[in-house]
């Protein structure tokens, strides 16, 4: 409320002009009153006195500033506002010892500051009036900021729902085709593999929409994804899920490792060469996990590796900058062996919190 | 002399600071000696001599003494020659201001007047800054210089009988001065005052 009806005067450029002059032109009226109380001629006096002092600033806010001291050409711009001041103060006080007999005749005025007097007023205004305008940028910079990292993290969010997109038909069409083929052979894991499905699913549609999500849970939920894959991959592959720490009380962002897991085994099980392997291991520390998995490649890898290094890489490189920008993701292809390894920090549960 | 102090007070602009700097001030032989004006009183003006230690002879400075004698007494003036522009002031300050006992003259404080000087023909014509036109600018919000208004009886609070005392710094006095010194209403005044036909006073050699 406070933010928007401080932007809402910044907007309004008349507005603040005019409340800055008001309050300037009251604080200035009591400053030169001749006696102890209010004259009308006091009202006269600040009136005028104030039509230089606006100048002065005007100039400088709306020429000099633009001209020179945005462009960084702080030198001149120095030298060319103390020239101004100069030549507003020296205006002020002609204004006041010749001009005024010819705009109020009649009246009695006479310069009441002397020159040096009359330079520290309008030093005083100019560096006031500056330093406003500079606040008013920061605090305009500090609104972009702002706008831009709500900008991000909605890219984000839309990169997410874009991973969940991807993950969901390729995967479900897979899963059923092999729940088919398993029913229509009677097995036994069929009825597992419903339930494993059915949690992963609900994992993917209900639970991973937050920012961060349970550790556990998430290395839980891709045990349960690589068991999928296992019940519909060939007997001789060596299918390996190892988790080497505690993942209990810590968090971290929803799905980081499904487009990895998945691509190993898109690349791995489905090469079906003479031995075909998926290898994953995380090993929770502290205040990082690192995750690795690897695979062996298919037979001249005939298919396209477009997952690891088109869209789905950039998603997830986009997401992992986004939210942890010291992420390291490092990947090889040496051989028939594809290796992928990601470290991403931790947080746990009481820091959460306190954020 | 308390009457005519009070009668002083009425009719003169007066001010808490001199209308003069140091560097202002001359010295004009001519103003010294006895003259009397027309109305027989006697204005006695000597060059002010400065103590300058209690062995030491008193030394003569560039300012004046005035003693002015009428049928009611006798008042004295520290007064300064001085000029701005091509023109000719003096500033009068009493120095005489004993009330009768010091308690009272603790609680008087002496205020400066301003008046143009000219010499012509071996005369002297003092004309004193014209309080009424002042005033009169003052009341219509014409005219803007650092002052106070106090009543001249503390028991009359009415805004007209008001007395102004200008609080203006003497920089700030003179430059008023200068600007319109020039006025044909500020140093003419034809409401008979303490020298009978007018603010003006006409000084010959006695």
């Amino acid at each position: 409320m406070k933010k928007e009806f401080l932007l809402g005067i910044i907007k309004h450029r008349w507005l603040q002009h005019l409340l800055f002059w008001a309050a300037a032109w009251y604080l200035l009226l009591h400053l030169f009153a001749s006696s102890s109380s209010l004259m009308p001629i006091d009202y006269i006096y600040t009136s005028v006195f104030l039509v230089t002092l606006v100048l002065c600033v005007t100039v400088n806010l709306f020429i000099l500033i633009p001209l020179f001291l945005a462009r960084q050409r702080y030198l001149l711009y120095g030298l060319i506002l103390a020239l101004s001041i100069a030549f507003f103060a020296w205006l002020n006080m002609l204004t006041f010892s010749r001009f005024i007999d010819y705009i109020l005749p009649g009246y009695y005025f006479i310069s009441y500051y002397d020159f040096g007097d009359l330079l520290k007023f309008f030093v005083v205004f100019t560096l006031i009036t500056t330093l406003l305008k500079l606040s008013k940028g920061w605090f305009l910079l500090l609104d972009a900021r702002n706008k831009l990292a709500r900008l991000e993290k909605e890219h984000a969010q839309a990169a997410l729902e874009t991973l969940k997109g991807q993950i969901n038909p390729h995967f479900l069409f897979n899963s059923l085709n092999t729940l088919y083929s398993l029913v229509l052979k009677k097995s036994e894991t069929a009825p597992e593999m419903v339930l494993k499905l059915s949690g992963f699913l609900r994992y993917l549609l209900y639970e991973t929409s937050a920012g961060r999500v349970d550790l556990a849970k998430e290395i839980s939920y891709m045990k349960d994804y690589v068991e999928l894959q296992k019940l519909r991959s060939i007997d001789r592959a060596s299918i390996s899920f190892q988790v080497i720490g505690e993942p209990t009380g810590k968090q971290i962002a929803p799905l980081l490792f499904l487009p990895l897991v998945e691509n190993s085994f898109k690349h791995g099980i489905k090469g079906e060469t003479g031995r075909t392997f998926v290898d994953i291991l995380f090993l929770i520390g502290e205040k990082e996990i690192e995750f690795t998995a690897k695979n062996n490649k298919g037979t001249a890898d005939v298919l396209p590796m477009h997952d690891i290094h088109g869209i789905g890489l950039k998603n997830l490189r986009r997401r992992l900058e986004y939210l942890y920008p010291d992420y390291t993701l490092e990947t090889s292809d040496e051989g028939n062996v594809f290796f992928v390894k990601l470290i991403v920090p931790l947080q746990n549960e009481v820091e959460i919190t306190d954020h | 002399m308390l009457l005519l102090i009070f009668f002083l007070q009425g009719c003169l602009v007066k001010s808490l600071h001199p209308f003069y700097t140091e560097n202002d001030i001359i010295f004009n032989k001519e103003l010294l000696g006895k003259w009397t004006d027309k109305d027989s009183a006697t204005w006695e003006i000597r060059q002010h001599m400065r103590t300058t230690g209690i062995l030491k002879p008193d030394k003569p400075d560039k300012s004046y003494e005035i003693s002015f004698t009428d049928n009611k007494g006798t008042s004295r003036f520290a007064a300064h020659l001085f000029q701005l522009d091509d023109k000719l002031y003096l500033d009068f300050l009493p120095t005489d201001i004993s009330c009768g006992n010091d308690f009272a003259a603790v609680h008087v404080i002496a205020t400066h007047s301003l008046a143009r000087v000219d010499f012509s023909g071996g005369k002297i014509m003092i004309r004193w800054y014209n309080e009424e036109w002042l005033i009169g600018l003052f009341n219509k919000n014409k005219i803007r210089i650092a002052h106070e208004r106090v009543p001249y009886d503390p028991d009359l609070k009415d805004p007209e009988s008001m007395q102004v005392i200008l609080t203006a710094q003497t920089a700030e006095l003179q430059k008023f001065i200068i600007k319109y010194g020039n006025d044909p209403e500020a140093f003419k005044n034809d409401k008979p005052g303490i020298f009978s036909s007018d603010y003006s006073v006409v000084l010959s050699r006695k």
